[in-house]
């Protein structure tokens, strides 16, 4: 028997936004609706840290160009040409940490900044310069002594901390799984002992492929430090869309990207169901999704083009309610400026020490 | 063979005018000065092949330095450009912010001292960017594009030895030049000038009249003279030099360019 009423399931009435085809296969990818509806306002008042893996410098730019009160706590020395700078690690996120590929990266920083710790072990060399090994990009041609690489790190810590201080609103993008950690102290570094500096000994250093639940269980402790350095501060996770360069997991490396982004990808939502605090922004969905065929990467597949990065930010801007480029924040004027250099800017530009494993490809 | 050669400067060119008065019985080479001190130096232009005056003072300054209102430079073989307003004391005020490890002190390397620590590289690079931004690179820039055929810099002679008999410094590169680290400070500031303005183009103070690699040895600067004053040598001028100084920096000069092949 049948009826000609119709049935009612949590499925009826739902907005096109809520089916595949209405808000997917039907629509330009340049068009979807509903890809992100913020949890939380972020205005031009709100002092914004950014980190994170190599995309998360399109964001703190973007950001930064459209008005947002982006902290710099390191910032060039004004006269420093742009470009050298940003060689330099200066003006890329808000303090001079490099990139911070993993949770565990973060998480050691976070530990390190409110200790003041500076192990020893954490300086490798090449050519008998020193760098830096948790960040070996932000001096690429290394430092002329221990102490003196010491010194620097010792000044940055205190530099992350004073910016955490000042925080209203973390940003991070979260990039890989997998990492290269020493085997005595467990630290974790982002690249590969021997490819910036130092040298590869498999009894000294291991390749780690963090799961889903120590990424987890690390987000939640990065939290408690941040709750605990400002209370009201909150949480904006990404998940990189750039696809790794190179696997050390003994998987095919599509297959590992695969791992890696979803875990990443279920750690982000598990954090914002269990935080009000923590909002999630879909720049993988955007960038990686099926609709667009690939359109917003480099023919290298791998690297996300200017179009594509252009296209999360006005998502991310517009949900915001802020055009892209506003550059009205607090020091308005000078953002502008900055936002203009930024425009059209080319991937090319992102300093992202995981590329060189291409090197070895 | 006589060249024509215009030196062109600021206060610093007294002791080279002096320095010349002395010399001039050996050379056949004629020389004209043209002095416009401290910030009226800064209202000199190059344009169309000439430098000229833009300002009432400047132009007061040509009148009476060179009786002239203009510089053709194609006049000339050769354009020695002194300090014009670039030098080490007030490039390196950066370092009030801004230091490598070298130049700390123990006592300020904990994270909270006052100075933000940049690696020697990037110190280098933003020495060389302020003097990118000099007037002095732009005015000797300019001269060498609108005809000149050969163009040699002068950079303001470092400070008097007399430095350090000074027990406290009101300029705190002061300090740093007669430290323990002067030395380092100079060569990085040389080095930086160099790279920017080009080093055949640039004469660094011989290795002789300095005392520790960054004072000018104070027998150079005592009675030393002023573009603008008739006076005697203040006690507090660490900055000015002497006729001696003049004449054997001059001569320096001289000598490198009778090695250039730019000479017409």
């Amino acid at each position: 028997m049948t009826s000609d009423r119709p049935v009612s399931t949590p499925y009826t009435d739902l907005p096109p936004s809520r089916y595949w085809r209405s808000a997917v296969a039907d629509r330009h990818p340049l068009d979807m609706e509903d890809l992100y509806s913020p949890r939380f306002p972020i205005g031009p008042a709100d002092r914004i840290a950014v980190a994170g893996s190599c995309f998360a410098q399109h964001v703190g730019r973007a950001l930064k160009a459209s008005g947002f009160s982006v902290i710099d706590q390191e910032p060039p020395p004004e006269d420093l040409d742009r470009r050298f700078a940003e060689t330099y690690g200066y003006g890329i996120y808000s303090a001079r940490y490099g990139n911070i590929y993993t949770a565990r990266q973060l998480l050691q920083l976070l530990k390190d900044s409110q200790a003041g710790t500076v192990r020893e072990g954490d300086f490798w060399t090449r050519d008998g310069r020193y760098y830096d090994a948790l960040r070996p990009s932000v001096e690429p041609t290394g430092l002329d002594s221990l102490a003196e690489a010491m010194a620097h790190r010792s000044k940055h810590l205190g530099k992350v901390r004073a910016m955490l201080e000042r925080t209203d609103i973390f940003i991070f993008t979260l990039g890989l799984t997998e990492a290269w950690r020493a085997t005595g102290s467990g630290v974790v570094y982002p690249t590969c002992p021997g490819v910036v500096a130092g040298q590869f000994d498999d009894e000294t250093f291991a390749f780690v492929n963090f799961d889903f639940v120590e990424i987890l269980q690390d987000m939640i402790e990065v939290r408690t430090i941040l709750k605990a350095i400002n209370p009201a501060m909150r949480f904006l996770f990404t998940v990189s869309p750039v696809p790794l360069a190179a696997t050390a997991s003994g998987q095919n490396v599509l297959v590992a990207t695969t791992y890696s982004k979803s875990v990443l990808r279920a750690v982000c939502g598990s954090l914002c169901n269990r935080f009000d605090d923590i909002d999630y922004f879909p720049s993988y969905e955007i960038i990686a999704s099926p609709s667009t065929r690939g359109f917003f990467y480099e023919p290298n597949m791998r690297s996300v083009n200017p179009h594509g990065v252009k296209h999360v930010m006005q998502t991310f801007l517009k949900a915001h309610g802020v055009k892209a480029g506003a550059g009205a924040g607090k020091d308005g004027k000078r953002q502008k400026a900055k936002g203009k250099r930024s425009a059209g800017k080319s991937s090319d530009n992102v300093i992202c020490e995981e590329a060189l494993l291409e090197a070895f490809a | 063979m006589a060249r024509a050669i215009c030196v062109i400067g600021n206060s610093h060119i007294g002791a080279l005018k002096l320095g010349w008065e002395r010399l001039k019985g050996n050379y056949d080479h004629q020389l004209s000065f043209l002095g416009v001190p401290g910030a009226h130096f800064r209202k000199l232009a190059v344009q169309d092949g000439k430098v000229v005056a833009t300002t009432q003072i400047s132009q007061r300054y040509f009148s009476k330095t060179m009786d002239t209102e203009a510089i053709a430079l194609e006049s000339y073989d050769a354009i020695i450009v002194v300090a014009a307003g670039l030098g080490l004391l007030k490039t390196m005020e950066l370092t009030d912010r801004w230091r490598p490890y070298w130049l700390l002190d123990d006592g300020a390397l904990g994270a909270s001292a006052e100075f933000d620590l940049v690696s020697t590289k990037v110190f280098e690079e933003l020495v060389a960017a302020k003097v990118r931004k000099s007037f002095a690179h732009k005015f000797v820039s300019r001269i060498s594009q609108q005809g000149a055929a050969a163009v040699l810099y002068m950079p303001t002679p470092l400070p008097s030895s007399d430095a350090k008999l000074r027990t406290q410094y009101t300029n705190p590169v002061l300090g740093l030049l007669t430290g323990a680290k002067g030395r380092e400070l100079a060569s990085v500031y040389f080095d930086a000038v160099e790279k920017v303005m080009r080093s055949e183009r640039v004469m660094r103070p011989p290795a002789h009249i300095l005392v520790d690699g960054a004072m000018t040895d104070s027998r150079y600067s005592r009675g030393s003279v002023r573009l603008d004053s008739e006076s005697d040598h203040p006690e507090h001028d660490l900055q000015h030099m002497n006729a001696d100084y003049g004449a054997l920096i001059l001569e320096a000069a001289l000598d490198r360019l009778a090695g250039n092949s730019d000479w017409r």
